[in-house]
């Protein structure tokens, strides 16, 4: 079964198609071509597909295309304006919170959403937060340290 | 994911009119995109119930507080009406990760039934009701008759949980407590309940108490609380109650959570913990 579904993404207008057993993720990363979203574990566990959807950060690996139909969306490549990094992101590359990559996206997406909520947070609530997210390479401590130096 | 047809009604009526035998009802979908996926489960049709407004709202009712079936994790713990409900709030603030409560629905998690799922041993212990639709009406089942083994309901074909009841108990306190292999997102590997009804008044109090993943459904035993209850706890009276659990559940040696002598200390901990710090 098709459905044609209208998206925020990014501040943009989308008009797509998608079959109903589409998730939001492959139609970020396969229909609207945002590769920058990254498909982990594909079942929740990893945080690596986190997006933004009606201020909310989400899964997207767990929700439906068709669920998000009207639906706003940011994505990584909506969280810098004008090709200029936020505070978050110069952050994670001052203190480098990033080796390979993989799991940056939904890390900074998630940081930028919490950070909407509330702007100093503490680091209990910056791992509660970030406690679905999984980081093979650093180790977690310059991901908090990066966070942490911005939110104070 | 195998294909299958996707449904949005927005009513009751409409749900009816489609919800057959082959389908599956949506609502956080943070397990059942999860079975689908892996082709533990499939469907002919996935009818999102998100559209319909009789599965939402946190609101008093009748000596207590009703929780529509489609209200997520978060929004429990956001809600002030629920601040009295510790254990719930406790449970709630840890299932999954933040991501995954902004999704996942207290009615999915009662009707995926797992056997260490985070509302199960606190719902039990509150005696909650689930109210129950069909195409032929409503009903009230009481909690305890709800989950009949893993992943099974009992709920009859055609029927949907709109809410779920849980009375508020004058002079109670409540305590949730879990254990998982990693402290950010992970299952429970285990998980209990305690109700202590006039807890400073020994001769009146009362004692519930429910642990997940011991036995299929949340496991609850009447008489051992019985025993706990009316007097002021000795130790002995806590070990002898404790032993008296362990005759009784039956955790797999098999599971993936945790062992059966680490299920069993678990729940010694925190019968210690709550019952030994009684007055």
């Amino acid at each position: 079964m098709k459905h044609k579904i209208n998206l925020n993404v990014n501040g943009e207008k989308h008009s797509i198609e998608v079959e109903s057993h589409h998730t939001l993720l492959y139609a970020i990363r396969e229909i609207l071509h945002l590769t920058g979203t990254k498909k982990g574990c594909g079942e929740g566990e990893c945080g690596a597909c986190t997006v933004i959807m009606d201020g909310v950060p989400v899964r997207s690996c767990l929700v439906l295309a068709v669920e998000a139909d009207g639906k706003d969306i940011t994505t990584i490549e909506g969280i810098a304006k004008d090709g200029k990094l936020t505070k978050v992101q110069e952050a994670f590359i001052e203190a480098g919170a990033i080796q390979c990559g993989f799991c940056t996206p939904g890390f900074i997406v998630a940081i930028e959403a919490l950070l909407k909520k509330k702007k100093n947070p503490k680091r209990s609530e910056i791992i509660e937060a970030l406690g679905g997210h999984l980081c093979r390479c650093t180790g977690y401590e310059a991901i908090l340290k990066a966070i942490e130096k911005i939110s104070k | 994911m195998k294909k299958f047809d996707y449904f949005r009604p927005q009513s009751l009526k409409e749900l009816f009119s489609i919800y057959d035998e082959n389908s599956a009802i949506l609502a956080g979908g943070t397990d059942l995109l999860v079975d689908l996926r892996s082709g533990k489960k499939s469907f002919n049709k996935v009818i999102d119930i998100k559209g319909i407004e009789e599965f939402y709202g946190i609101r008093k009712a009748n000596a207590g507080v009703e929780i529509g079936a489609c209200e997520t994790f978060s929004n429990i713990l956001n809600s002030k009406i629920l601040n009295k409900f510790t254990a719930l709030k406790q449970a709630a603030g840890c299932m999954g990760c933040y991501e995954i409560r902004n999704r996942a629905t207290i009615g999915g998690n009662i009707c995926n039934s797992s056997p260490g799922c985070e509302t199960g041993v606190v719902l039990s212990v509150y005696e909650a009701t689930v109210n129950v639709c069909g195409k032929n009406g409503k009903r009230k089942v009481p909690f305890e008759e709800f989950c009949v083994g893993v992943n099974k309901t009992s709920l009859k074909r055609g029927e949907v949980v709109l809410s779920i009841f849980i009375p508020e108990i004058k002079n109670s306190k409540s305590f949730y407590s879990r254990i998982s292999r990693t402290q950010g997102m992970d299952l429970a590997c285990w998980n209990g309940a305690i109700l202590v009804i006039n807890p400073e008044n020994p001769r009146r109090r009362k004692i519930r108490m429910s642990f997940g993943t011991v036995a299929p459904t949340p496991f609850r035993d009447k008489e051992v609380e019985k025993n706990l209850s009316n007097k002021k706890l000795t130790q002995k009276d806590i070990d002898m109650a404790f032993e008296e659990i362990c005759k009784k559940i039956s955790p797999r040696a098999s599971s993936l959570r945790a062992t059966p002598e680490e299920k069993k200390l678990a729940i010694k901990n925190f019968m210690n913990d709550i019952l030994g710090n009684l007055p």
